[in-house]
């Protein structure tokens, strides 16, 4: 009895620092923008309490009803796209050659470049009509393609470049190579095993706890994508870039409907919740924890 | 790794307690700098006749003051607050500032929370958003302390400076839109540069004659200067926009004029004089932009960017030479409010009255925050400062002569709902723009959908 | 024998060369941020894009040093330096603490206390802006470098926690059990077992909380005024007007010169990774 006490006050004593900065820093918050939620609040008076009306205006809202499904596409695409290259990478780079933390330095380089501020304009430099990346497509005799001066186009530009910037992504699925036991390999190597055998059986389950790291954050991240589409399109053209947090952002901050912009906040974070929980529901169907191959408890 | 960590560990310890001594000793320094700044000597000679008497001896009183800028700015009002506290003994300026991004951001998050500084810039875009509630002080509740405020009362009948009664903001500065050119540009092709008295038609033909000559070359960026030229251009037309006097207010497009207007700006489109839907890489930076509306107050940046000779004109005040030559008044470049919750009122409307009127600031500032507003102090500059030459004073006198040769100033009305309004409009242009929809599709997208934000706005 | 090192020979080259191909697309967006901070204002935007700057100018970078009255660019680094150590330091401890907690240990309502953690991901930022600055007001963090870091104090966020907790429990279960059958305390288990053999994560946690803290534009601007106390990033801004224009080359030159630590130590902690293998090599 006692000792289960004292188990349990050593598993919070351990997560304390966290749950400490929970409390104050992220819960006191929280509440406070769910109760504006149904208010409405211009920053500067007071917040008057309306009831469900903002939900009333979200649902007859034909921006929030667009912001949203242009998101889901650019997560869509962006997520399985950025994941798929940032692991093509990280295991190219997870080699023992001669300069590879050359080109581990260089393939991360667009991670600290894209969140320095001040670079929209490079970003638009090379994407525009007469830009770096549109001289070089003319010059293998390619048609120009305008990247961000096209409903058509912008949203996909986007997507492009955030599979560019492979950052943490790749950084993580690096890491989690680097922690697979080498003698792993060289045993199935010895049992004749393949690189695609080798890949499919030792790879990729024991990358599975990382993948699933990844995919949560992209959809998080994906889900609020704002940066790019804030400083490089500021949601255009004609709307085809105007994320959900962007919109958000819009009505908070420019028009100042912060009750409004509180609102679409939690349903932003109920959707984003539902997809986490799906996620790590289905986890446990391909997720593989060493502990559990040695029997042991979770 | 781990091995080494036992020896990194108090390596990086040592290192982070040496440079919060370090920090620590600098802050402290610094502090003491700006804390002693105020001498007592200097108090400039009473010939300024704007200026209140400063009374006799008073308890010593820190403003906290904050704006957004580029460095140039940044170091002119720095240097105007030197001067102030020479003058103002008692008072120490405590400045605040960044660049534009996120400015207001912040300055909305601190008023919100009683933090804000006593005495802020703000954009003439959120007069209306401010003046809601009675955080910002309204001016005509201290008359005596801004004589300059009698001055400039009749320009500040706006919304960009007044919410209903309230006079929440003074200028910290005017500028006008007007049409900048590349001499260069025009001289190459053998087009005479625009004028004062220009139509919009005529200025028309001079973009295409330009782009004939060079193809390379385009008239203007395009028509992405859409919420200010497009309602000045559709009132000489005779069609107003949005009718604020109507209650609710109400947007009407006009249809037949509109359809001027855009028949006018297919052509152009058509003959590549102006580009439809590309204009990011298209500026006197890249030598390819034959003129540009541009705010009056960003022509030193824009000069800057190039080596070309830059020339000014004002907007053409007619479309077609028929009907009422109509301009635009004056607006803010940005403005002054004063946090209404502030213990030092008066120390924070000597300031921007400072500002406004001060010889010496005048002269510090020179267009850094826009051309001064007050009548003296853009002569003084002008004359004395400038003394008639170099861009600055091109850019004092296109701003003078487009408050002048017209038959009627006007600004488009801006009630409540106005900004969702103009984003609606915008919306509905892009759509037109990037041919989803053809010109009627446009026209009565953007009637609906400004009518149903103006409507919301106004329940 | 012989032919199959000759493959692994051509196996290396062909990666050699598409490594180098692709660290072409890669390596563009600096080279146009130090091309062009190279460049007078006047060239930077001209058509088509200069590869080799025509005019050589070294003016972005001296007037961006110099950077306001008294304040240089040296207090700069210094000030993001400090913040960027203590954020980096106390991450690190914290994160991993927490992280053990949650992969480790049992104990009442820890499911939903890390779907709970999950959870503060997910709200976005722009809504708990204003309760958040009533509290640091309240503890007086406002215009300190504080501010910047307290969160690092608190597991440093949801990500890493959960990052490294994902980390141990890929690492075997029957390491603690014989280190708590020899009688080693919890913390003992965390200290001298998991942590060693984290140090690949660990050295993802240094990049990139390093580079977050270092980059992070946001905090600073709404939480610091002083500008004897600002950081690259806010400092950056400073030279940036409405306009966007006006000194854009020294904004240039700035970033640019901005990215030189991160470099310096992005490329010192990967080459730990190497290093890391062998620790981990001893588990199974």
């Amino acid at each position: 009895m006692g000792k289960t006490w004292k188990r349990h006050l050593e598993g919070y004593l351990f997560i304390g620092p966290w749950f400490i900065g929970f409390l104050v820093f992220m819960l006191i918050p929280a509440g406070w923008s769910l109760y504006l939620a149904f208010t409405d609040f211009s920053f500067l008076k007071p917040p008057v309490w309306t009831g469900t009306e903002n939900v009333r205006k979200m649902l007859d809202s034909d921006v929030f009803w667009k912001s949203l499904r242009i998101t889901s596409v650019y997560a869509l695409l962006s997520v399985p796209l950025h994941l798929g290259t940032a692991l093509l990478a990280a295991m190219a780079l997870n080699v023992k050659i001669r300069g590879i933390g050359f080109y581990r330095t260089v393939f991360y380089l667009p991670a600290f470049v894209s969140s320095s501020i001040g670079v929209a304009i490079m970003w638009k430099m090379i994407f525009s009509d007469s830009g770096v990346v549109n001289a070089v497509l003319t010059g293998i005799g390619l048609d120009r393609v305008k990247f961000f001066n096209s409903p058509d186009n912008a949203l996909y530009t986007l997507v492009g470049i955030n599979a560019w910037v492979l950052g943490t992504a790749m950084l993580i699925f690096l890491a989690g190579l680097q922690q697979i036991p080498r003698e792993l390999y060289e045993s199935a190597k010895v049992d004749g095993a393949g690189a695609a055998r080798r890949f499919r059986s030792i790879t990729l389950p024991l990358l599975t706890p990382v993948i699933l790291f990844n995919l949560i954050l992209g959809i998080i991240n994906a889900m609020q994508v704002f940066t790019n589409g804030f400083v490089i399109t500021r949601g255009g053209p004609a709307q085809s870039t105007y994320f959900y947090v962007l919109y958000l952002y819009e009505e908070a901050f420019k028009f100042f409907r912060m009750g409004y912009a509180s609102l679409l906040a939690w349903v932003l974070f109920l959707i984003v919740l539902l997809l986490t929980l799906l996620t790590l529901r289905s986890s446990s169907a391909w997720v593989f924890y060493e502990t559990e191959m040695k029997g042991g408890k979770r | 790794m781990f091995s080494n960590k036992r020896f990194a560990l108090p390596a990086i310890l040592a290192l982070f307690v040496l440079l919060s001594a370090v920090l620590g000793a600098c802050s402290s320094k610094s502090g003491g700098e700006a804390s002693s700044s105020p001498s007592p000597s200097a108090a400039s000679p009473s010939q300024q006749s704007q200026e209140p008497a400063s009374p006799e001896k008073k308890d010593p009183v820190t403003l906290e003051i904050s704006w957004w800028g580029g460095d140039t700015r940044h170091a002119a009002l720095q240097e105007a607050f030197k001067l102030f506290q020479q003058k103002y003994d008692w008072i120490t300026v405590k400045p605040t500032f960044s660049g534009f991004d996120g400015y207001a951001d912040k300055l909305t998050v601190q008023l919100s929370t009683d933090n804000a500084p006593d005495v802020f810039m703000f954009s003439r875009a959120l007069t209306q958003q401010f003046g809601q509630s009675d955080v910002l002080l309204n001016y005509y509740e201290h008359k005596e302390l801004i004589p300059a405020l009698s001055e400039l009362d009749p320009i500040m009948q706006s919304p960009y400076y007044k919410f209903g009664d309230k006079l929440i903001g003074m200028p910290s500065g005017i500028t006008s839109t007007v049409l900048v050119y590349n001499k260069k540009v025009f001289e190459e092709a053998q087009v005479p540069v625009p004028t004062d008295d220009e139509t919009w038609l005529s200025l028309g033909e001079k973009w295409s004659k330009v782009h004939q000559a060079n193809p390379k070359v385009y008239g203007d960026a395009g028509w992405f200067y859409m919420p200010e030229a497009y309602p000045l251009i559709m009132k000489q037309l005779g069609g107003e926009l949005i009718d604020g006097a109507s209650n609710p207010p109400k947007a009407s497009m006009h249809p037949d004029q509109a359809r001027i207007v855009w028949t006018w700006t297919e052509k152009l489109w058509e003959e590549n004089a102006i580009p439809r839907d590309s204009s990011d890489t298209i500026g006197f930076d890249a030598g390819n932009l034959a003129s540009a509306l541009s705010a009056a107050s960003v022509i030193p940046s824009t000069a800057a960017m190039t080596e070309d000779p830059l020339g000014f004109a004002t907007l053409p005040k007619t479309f077609d030479g028929s009907g009422p030559k109509i301009s635009m008044p004056p607006v803010p470049t940005s403005l002054w409010g004063i946090d209404a919750r502030t213990k030092h009122k008066e120390e924070a409307l000597l300031l921007v009255n400072f500002l406004l009127t001060d010889k010496d600031a005048i002269k510090t500032l020179k267009v850094e925050t826009g051309v001064p507003a007050v009548a003296e102090s853009l002569e003084y500059l002008s004359a004395e400062v400038f003394g008639g030459t170099g861009v600055e004073s091109e850019m004092l006198d296109v701003v003078k002569r487009s408050q002048q040769g017209s038959d009627e100033y006007w600004l488009p009305a801006q009630p409540l709902g106005a900004p969702d309004a103009n984003a609606a409009f915008q919306t509905a242009f892009e759509k037109y723009l990037f041919k989803q929809v053809d010109i009627d599709g446009f026209l009565a997208e953007a009637e609906k959908t400004m009518n149903e934000k103006l409507q919301e706005a106004a329940k | 024998m012989r032919s199959s090192s000759f493959r692994s020979a051509a196996a290396t080259v062909v990666l050699y060369v598409v490594l180098s191909l692709l660290s072409l697309l890669f390596v563009f967006p600096l080279y146009w941020l130090v091309v062009s901070s190279f460049k007078p204002l006047s060239a930077i935007f001209r058509i088509p894009f200069e590869w080799w700057p025509v005019d050589w100018t070294f003016k972005h970078y001296k007037d961006g040093w110099r950077f306001m009255g008294s304040v240089t660019f040296a207090r700069v680094y210094l000030n993001t330096a400090y913040v960027t150590i203590v954020s980096v330091v106390a991450t690190v401890f914290t994160s991993t603490l927490v992280a053990f907690g949650f992969a480790r240990l049992r104990f009442f309502g820890k499911n939903a206390l890390f779907v709970a953690l999950l959870a503060t991901m997910m709200l976005p930022t722009q809504v708990t802006l204003v309760p958040t600055f009533l509290i640091f007001d309240y503890l007086n963090l406002i215009d300190t470098y504080a501010a910047l870091y307290i969160g690092a104090f608190f597991g440093g966020g949801a990500f890493y926690i959960f990052l490294i907790r994902q980390f141990i429990m890929g690492l075997p279960f029957d390491l603690d059990e014989s280190a708590r059958l020899d009688g080693a305390s919890t913390f003992r288990i965390y200290w001298s077992i998991i942590l060693p053999l984290c140090s690949p994560v660990l050295i993802t946690i240094v990049i990139l909380s390093f580079t977050w803290t270092y980059n992070d534009f946001f905090t600073p601007l709404i939480f610091l005024s002083s500008i004897e106390k600002f950081t690259v990033p806010v400092a950056i801004n400073t030279f940036l007007d409405e306009a966007g224009t006006g000194k854009v080359g020294v904004a240039i030159a700035m970033t640019t010169l901005s990215v030189v630590p991160l470099l310096a130590v992005f490329f010192a902690a990967q080459r730990r990774f190497m290093q890391g293998i062998a620790t981990t090599g001893l588990k199974g």
